[in-house]
C-alpha cells in the first residue's frame, strides 16, 4: 500500500512528483500548468513547481531531471538519506542556488531566470542554522531581520511572534546565552517575521523540546502556507504532511499521500527505496 | 539607489554593532599594524632621509594586511554561522550586502589608521601636520578603493576550502596598482609636493576606485550564488 511509482500519481492531488521519468512535463513552462495541479489549496498561498530540474557541482549530480508540483496550501514531507538533494532542492526554490538545467515556477512564474528581489517576501526558510547572529539579542536579531524583510508594523508583530514562539521573557538575551531549542524558538519567529506565503523547512525539529514542537506543529497545522519540509524524522514529516515524497542520489523515485500510509508502511517503504 | 543604500546601512549599522560587542576584528587589525610599526622601527634604523623614502611602503604594508584581515573576517563568521545565508534570503539587492561589508571594512581600517598613523610618527619621529588634509584625501581614496576589491575577493575566497590562502593570492596582484599609487603618493606628500605632483597617481587611485566599486557592486550577485 502506498507505494507507487511517481508516473502512477501524476496529477492525482495536491502534490505531483516525478523524475526523468517519460513523459514528464516538459521545459518550456507551459506544459504541466505549474502551480495549479487540482489540489485542495488554500487561496493566497503560492504553489510550486519544478521542471526537470538538475544540479551539478563537477562530476556530482545533486539532482537529476526532478519534477515536481507543490499545490497551494499544501504540505509535502521530503525525505531522503544525506546527499540526497533535498537540501539543493531548497535551496534552488529560495534563490540561494542556481539550477545547472530546469525551471523553478512560483504561480506560474518562473523564479529560476533572473532573481526577483520580492522573492524573499515570499519565501519563509527555517532550517538547522538559526541564520541568528550570537552577539546580538533576540530583539536585536529581529529587528535586523524585520528591517531587511521591509516588515510593517514590526514592533507589534515582533512582540506577537515572540509570545506565540514563547520568548518574549528572553527578548533581551543574547542569542549566544540561549539553548540549541531556544534559538531554533526565535528562529521560527523570524521565519515567520515578514509572514511569507510559503515555508521551506530544513530540519526544522532539529534541538526543539516537546512544547516547541507541540508550537510549530500548531504553526503549521494553520495551512494557510505551502509547506514544503524536509527531514530524516519519517513519522513527524507523516503526520504532519498532506504528501509524502522520497528523494534518493537526487532522484524522486516514490510519493504519496499521508492518508494511504500508515508509519509502519512508511517505514517499509523507505526503506526499500533507500537502502 | 535610495532602498539599496538604505539596505546597505542595516547591515553595516549590523555590523558594526556586532563588532562593538566583540571588537575581534579592530584589537586583530591594531595588533597586526603595530607589530608591523614595531618591527619596521627595529629593522629601518636609518637617517630621516631614508625613512622618508620608505615610510610610505611601511605604513601600507600594515594597512594592506590590517584591511586583509578585516574583509576576511567581514565574510568568513556569517558563512561559518550560516548567517550569510540568512542575508542571502531577504529581500534586498545583493549589492547592498557588499556595500554593507565594504562600510564596515573601510570604517574598521580607518579606525586602525587613526589608532596607528600616530604612533607611526612617534616611531619614526616624522612629520605628518603640515600634510595632513592631503593625507586624509590620500588614504580615504585608497581604503575605499583598496577595501572595494578586498571585500570582493574576500566573498569570492569564503567560499574556497583554502580561504585564508586564498585571499592574498586573489587580492595582491589586482590590487597592487591601488597599493603602488598609494605608496607614491604618500612619498610624495611626505616629501612636501603638490597635488600636480601627484596627478597620474591620483587619477589611477580615482579610475580604480570607482571601477571597481560599480563592477563589485554588480558581481557580487554571481559571486555569491553557488
Amino acid at each position: 500500500m502506498g507505494d507507487r511509482s511517481a508516473s502512477d500519481l501524476a496529477g492525482t492531488s495536491g502534490v505531483n512528483v516525478s523524475s526523468g521519468v517519460a513523459g514528464a512535463p516538459g521545459v518550456d513552462g507551459a506544459a504541466g500548468a505549474p502551480g495549479t495541479s487540482g489540489a485542495p489549496g488554500i487561496a493566497g498561498a503560492p504553489g510550486i513547481s519544478v521542471r526537470q530540474l538538475t544540479k551539478t557541482y563537477g562530476r556530482f549530480r545533486a539532482l537529476h531531471r526532478v519534477d515536481m508540483d507543490v499545490a497551494p496550501g499544501s504540505f509535502l514531507a521530503l525525505f531522503g538519506p544525506n546527499g540526497a538533494g533535498k537540501s539543493t532542492l531548497l535551496g534552488i526554490i529560495a534563490g540561494l542556488v542556481r539550477p545547472s538545467r530546469g525551471q523553478v515556477f512560483l504561480d506560474g512564474e518562473e523564479i529560476t531566470k533572473d532573481r526577483d528581489e520580492d522573492l524573499g517576501k515570499r519565501i519563509g526558510a527555517l532550517s538547522y542554522q538559526t541564520y541568528l547572529y550570537d552577539e546580538l539579542t533576540v530583539l536585536e536579531n529581529l529587528r535586523f531581520y524585520g528591517r531587511l524583510f521591509g516588515v510593517e508594523n514590526r514592533e507589534d508583530r515582533i512582540g506577537s511572534l515572540l509570545t506565540t514562539v514563547g520568548m518574549e521573557a528572553r527578548s533581551g538575551s543574547p542569542v549566544r546565552t540561549l539553548s540549541r531549542g531556544m534559538r531554533q524558538r526565535v528562529a521560527l519567529a523570524r521565519a515567520l517575521l515578514h509572514d511569507p506565503d510559503i515555508l521551506l523547512l530544513d530540519e526544522p525539529y532539529s534541538g526543539l523540546d516537546q512544547d516547541a514542537m507541540v508550537m510549530l506543529k500548531t504553526v503549521l497545522a494553520a495551512r494557510d502556507k505551502t509547506v514544503l519540509l524536509v527531514t530524516h524524522d519519517l513519522v513527524r514529516g507523516l503526520e504532519s504532511a498532506d504528501r509524502v515524497a522520497i528523494l534518493n542520489h537526487g532522484r524522486l523515485v516514490f510519493d504519496a499521500e499521508t492518508s494511504e500510509l500508515s508509519p509502519s508502511d512508511f517505514e517499509q517503504t523507505y526503506r526499500d527505496h533507500v537502502v | 539607489m535610495r532602498s539599496m543604500l538604505a539596505q546597505s546601512w542595516q547591515i553595516y549599522r549590523k555590523d558594526m554593532l556586532v563588532e562593538y560587542r566583540t571588537r575581534e576584528r579592530v584589537v586583530t587589525m591594531f595588533v597586526f599594524s603595530l607589530i608591523v610599526v614595531i618591527i619596521f622601527n627595529f629593522a629601518f634604523n636609518a637617517g630621516a632621509d631614508v625613512l622618508q623614502r620608505v615610510a610610505p611602503g611601511m605604513i601600507w604594508v600594515a594597512f594592506a594586511f590590517a584591511g586583509m584581515l578585516s574583509a576576511s573576517r567581514s565574510f568568513s563568521p556569517e558563512k561559518d554561522r550560516g548567517t550569510f545565508e540568512g542575508l542571502l534570503l531577504a529581500p534586498i539587492d545583493r549589492g547592498s550586502i557588499f556595500l554593507g561589508k565594504l562600510m564596515g571594512n573601510v570604517t574598521l581600517i580607518g579606525l586602525v589608521q587613526l589608532a596607528v598613523l600616530p604612533l607611526f610618527v612617534l616611531f619614526f619621529n616624522m612629520t605628518i601636520l603640515p600634510y595632513l588634509s592631503k593625507l586624509l584625501v590620500i588614504f580615504f581614496l585608497g581604503t575605499v578603493g583598496f577595501s572595494s576589491v578586498a571585500t570582493l575577493f574576500a566573498a569570492v575566497a569564503v567560499n574556497t576550502r583554502m580561504r585564508d590562502v586564498m585571499l592574498p593570492v586573489l587580492l595582491l596582484p589586482v590590487a597592487s596598482p591601488v597599493l603602488i599609487a598609494l605608496v607614491e603618493t604618500t612619498r610624495t606628500t611626505f616629501e612636501g609636493g603638490d597635488w600636480q605632483d601627484m596627478t597620474n597617481w591620483i587619477r589611477l587611485l580615482s579610475v580604480f576606485t570607482v571601477v571597481f566599486l560599480i563592477a563589485s557592486v554588480m558581481l557580487f550577485e554571481y559571486i555569491v550564488e553557488e
